[in-house]
């Protein structure tokens, strides 16, 4: 009697089995176990790997080791690129990321952007960190201003992709950024900007 | 009149034909914003200033100072960079002399640090600093004839920020040409194109840097004025750096006869300009307006100007001088 239910639960098992590797073959699910489950952390440099090889102005980093992982670009066809990324790896594991809380009564909101080091060298392959946190994943613009209050750099960020996303962002300034063109030495102004204004501001000093 | 034309020929050869629209990095200087309100209000046109202010412009038109002169100009940007200069000049037996020092500032910038934890980096601010830029210029003029008028100017340049110091000198020269209707300026700033600013900095790293310099873009600057009636028109053409970037001016002034001591005025500047703008970096034409008023009640000068603004939260800016002159 025993081994006939011993049986039956073990047949019972191997059928949840295959049925569980056909389902994941079908799927492309990442698998994500109670113990192994992947970390915001891990799950935001895996994400981040998807965009490689692509040319930007700022580079993507690492936000643990401050090493650069790859290169991001808002230009709308790279930023499909990344946008497939989400979508092959829609796993829960990820949904955790993308946040499918209702962030809607969340105001946008900027934590103080911090530029590290300040003052820096632009010219250089580390150059700086402009760091910051979001409320919330949502669409804005970063301008910069030199001393005379002339703009000489703007760039939209779109909501849910690279820099825009909601926790900490970390976007890199050195010589590859802004085209390859080296800033003179001196005080800049950078602005956060969306459609209801202003939503933070800070200073950084670039050094020859 | 062959003077006049010789001067003109020099100038559209020297300008139109050898001019670029490229646009070289050098070193910030505080004089770019302007020497005071009266030339913003004129479109940047320099030269045809008859105030002690013509230090940091071109010296050769400190003759215009009767006795003594003194004026100080302030304006802020963005609330956050205070631009100031004084400037003093005196007429002796020898000639003109002229000083002035120009200063633009910025205070408490955050100097950040970092804790590196097991998962995540946190950045911080450790303390506020100010930045600093600093341009002090000493100025002759002499005259040799009635109409024509010469100058020199030696600046000094002085940068300090956090651990980072900065110096540097150069030189100006300038003439101007007047013909009482009709006046030209021609001035080349920053003559000695072998001179570069020259940095200083304590930190140790592959952020520092020490020894390292910028360029000082040579500028030449040509300008001419014509009085007609209740009316002074002005133009200018200027050539930045070793490209010869091309900047132009444009000014027309109001001073009604009935009301000599009011001078009304606007002024139109067209510069090119490197950005870089949703993964674009391209170099543009940048124009810019500005209007303003001047009144000169007894030897007291009272500037206003008023110009345009990129920014986003400050569209304009607004400019004081004043003067005093005798």
């Amino acid at each position: 009697m025993y081994n006939v239910v011993g049986y039956k639960q073990q047949f019972n098992l191997k059928i949840r089995l295959v049925l569980l590797v056909v389902f994941i073959c079908f799927s492309n699910t990442v698998i994500v176990s109670a113990s192994d489950k992947l970390s915001g952390e891990a799950a935001f440099t895996r994400i981040q790997d998807f965009a490689s090889g692509l040319t930007g102005f700022f580079d993507v980093i690492n936000r643990k080791t401050d090493k650069k992982v790859a290169n991001i670009n808002a230009k709308s066809n790279n930023l499909v690129v990344l946008s497939m990324g989400f979508k092959q790896m829609g796993s829960q594991s990820i949904s955790t990321l993308v946040s499918e809380e209702d962030d809607s009564s969340v105001e946008p909101s900027i934590t103080v952007p911090l530029v590290y080091p300040n003052p820096f060298r632009q010219s250089t392959d580390d150059g700086a960190i402009l760091s910051y946190d979001l409320s919330k994943d949502f669409s804005f613009e970063i301008h910069i201003y030199n001393m005379l209050a002339e703009r000489v750099f703007k760039q939209t960020f779109e909501q849910g992709f690279v820099g825009a996303r909601k926790g900490p962002n970390r976007l890199r300034i050195n010589k590859e950024s802004l085209g390859g063109y080296l800033l003179a030495a001196g005080v800049y102004f950078y602005v956060f900007v969306n459609e209801n204004g202003v939503l933070a501001k800070g200073k950084m000093v670039v050094k020859p | 009149m062959t003077i006049q034309r010789i001067f003109l020929l020099l100038v559209i050869y020297s300008v139109l034909l050898c001019s670029t629209h490229a646009v070289e990095t050098s070193y910030f200087t505080p004089d770019l914003v302007g020497s005071s309100a009266r030339s913003i209000r004129l479109g940047g046109i320099e030269g045809m200033s008859s105030h002690s202010d013509s230090v940091f412009e071109n010296p050769a038109a400190l003759y215009r100072v009767k006795r003594f002169s003194t004026t100080f100009f302030q304006t802020t940007f963005m609330e956050e960079v205070v631009y100031q200069n004084i400037a003093f000049a005196m007429k002796t037996n020898l000639g003109v002399f002229g000083l002035g020092f120009f200063n633009a500032g910025v205070d408490n910038i955050p100097k950040t640090m970092k804790n590196e934890y097991e998962d995540y980096t946190e950045y911080y601010v450790k303390y506020y600093f100010n930045y600093q830029n600093s341009l002090l210029k000493a100025s002759y003029q002499v005259s040799p004839s009635e109409f024509l008028h010469l100058g020199i100017s030696g600046s000094y340049f002085y940068n300090e920020f956090d651990t980072v110091k900065a110096t540097g000198s150069n030189v100006d020269v300038g003439a101007v040409l007047d013909f009482e209707r009709l006046n030209f300026s021609i001035l080349v700033r920053n003559l000695m194109t072998s001179n570069e600013i020259r940095y200083v900095d304590s930190e140790i790293g592959s952020n520092s840097s020490n020894n390292q310099t910028e360029k000082l873009s040579i500028q030449n600057i040509y300008s001419v004025n014509y009085r007609l009636r209740h009316f002074t028109m002005y133009g200018q053409i200027k050539t930045v750096g070793s490209q010869r970037e091309l900047h132009k001016a444009l000014g027309l002034q109001f001073n009604p006869r009935f009301l000599p001591f009011l001078e009304i005025s606007g002024g139109y500047m067209q510069y090119p300009q490197l950005s870089y703008e949703e993964g674009v970096l391209a170099s543009k034409e940048k124009t810019s307006f500005a209007v303003g008023i001047g009144l000169d009640l007894w030897g007291l000068c009272l500037d206003y100007s008023y110009a345009r603004s990129d920014h986003v939260s400050f569209d304009h800016n607004n400019y004081f001088s004043v003067g005093l002159s005798f």
